[in-house]
């Protein structure tokens, strides 16, 4: 399969260089793969970097996370790295959706994430947390 | 980034400025700009998201929690204008059941439903 696009980004543990990197990513994307796909790899991006800084990081800005973007004729392959303590997003239990209250006490993230990639999978290595989505 | 207009007496229109992201800090800002609103004096309140262009699942407990303070102080919120994007997320997360999405112009929903 050809690829289209190869990206790799290492950027600052914080919010507001996540949600410039998905910003700018989703623009390049969307004229690949079209606007759908490119909201949801800038939904994946965000909500997988704001697990780290939140439960990996916690909020420490100094240390920092690489995404990997690797785009095929009709596939998104995001990878997000992390030096941060074993980290299982998937282990976090999904909230309950019929509940307001439980909504509110997180887990939502990882939820979108589940319901918009194809393939989700993580794996510790070389001390690393790596989050494999495929889209 | 956040804007509020009372249309009428108990009223009001929340809308955002143009190319407006919901995630991360904004989210937060967002919930204290409601606070600092007194939103739940209100009992009926649009939110106007023509110009939301993202949001992230902290945006949406912001929502989450505007319905909420409305709700408790027996008040409407209507949402309305979304993007296609974003109201596939809402219904992804089934909230287009808890929330009241509508797509009309949000002076004419205060007008039909306030």
């Amino acid at each position: 399969m050809d690829k289209k696009l190869s990206r790799d980004f290492t950027i600052p543990a914080s919010f507001e260089d996540v949600d410039r990197l998905s910003r700018e990513i989703s623009d390049e994307i969307a004229s690949i793969c079209g606007q759908d796909v490119a909201f949801k790899l800038a939904v994946c991006i965000t909500e997988a970097c704001s697990n780290v800084i939140k439960h990996g990081y916690k909020h420490d800005r100094s240390q920092k996370i690489t995404i990997r973007i690797r785009v095929s004729d009709r596939t998104v392959n995001l990878t997000i790295e992390d030096l941060a303590r074993r980290f299982n997003p998937l282990d976090a239990e999904s909230p309950d959706l019929s509940s307001v209250a439980d909504l509110q006490k997180g887990g939502m993230g990882i939820l979108m994430i589940r319901k918009m990639a194809r393939d989700i999978s993580y794996e510790r290595k070389d001390n690393k947390n790596i989050l494999t989505i495929l889209l | 980034m956040f804007n509020l207009r009372e249309e009428k007496k108990g009223a009001a229109i929340v809308y955002f400025s143009e190319n407006s992201r919901m995630t991360g800090k904004e989210s937060e800002r967002f919930r204290h700009w409601c606070d600092d609103k007194e939103i739940s004096k209100f009992s009926c309140v649009v939110v106007d998201c023509e110009n939301l262009e993202f949001i992230d699942s902290m945006g949406i407990a912001s929502l989450i929690r505007l319905y909420r303070v409305i709700m408790e102080s027996g008040g409407k919120l209507l949402i309305t204008r979304l993007s296609q994007e974003i109201k596939e997320v809402l219904a992804t997360l089934r909230l287009d059941s808890l929330l009241a999405i509508k797509s009309d112009d949000p002076s004419s929903l205060i007008m039909d439903n306030c």
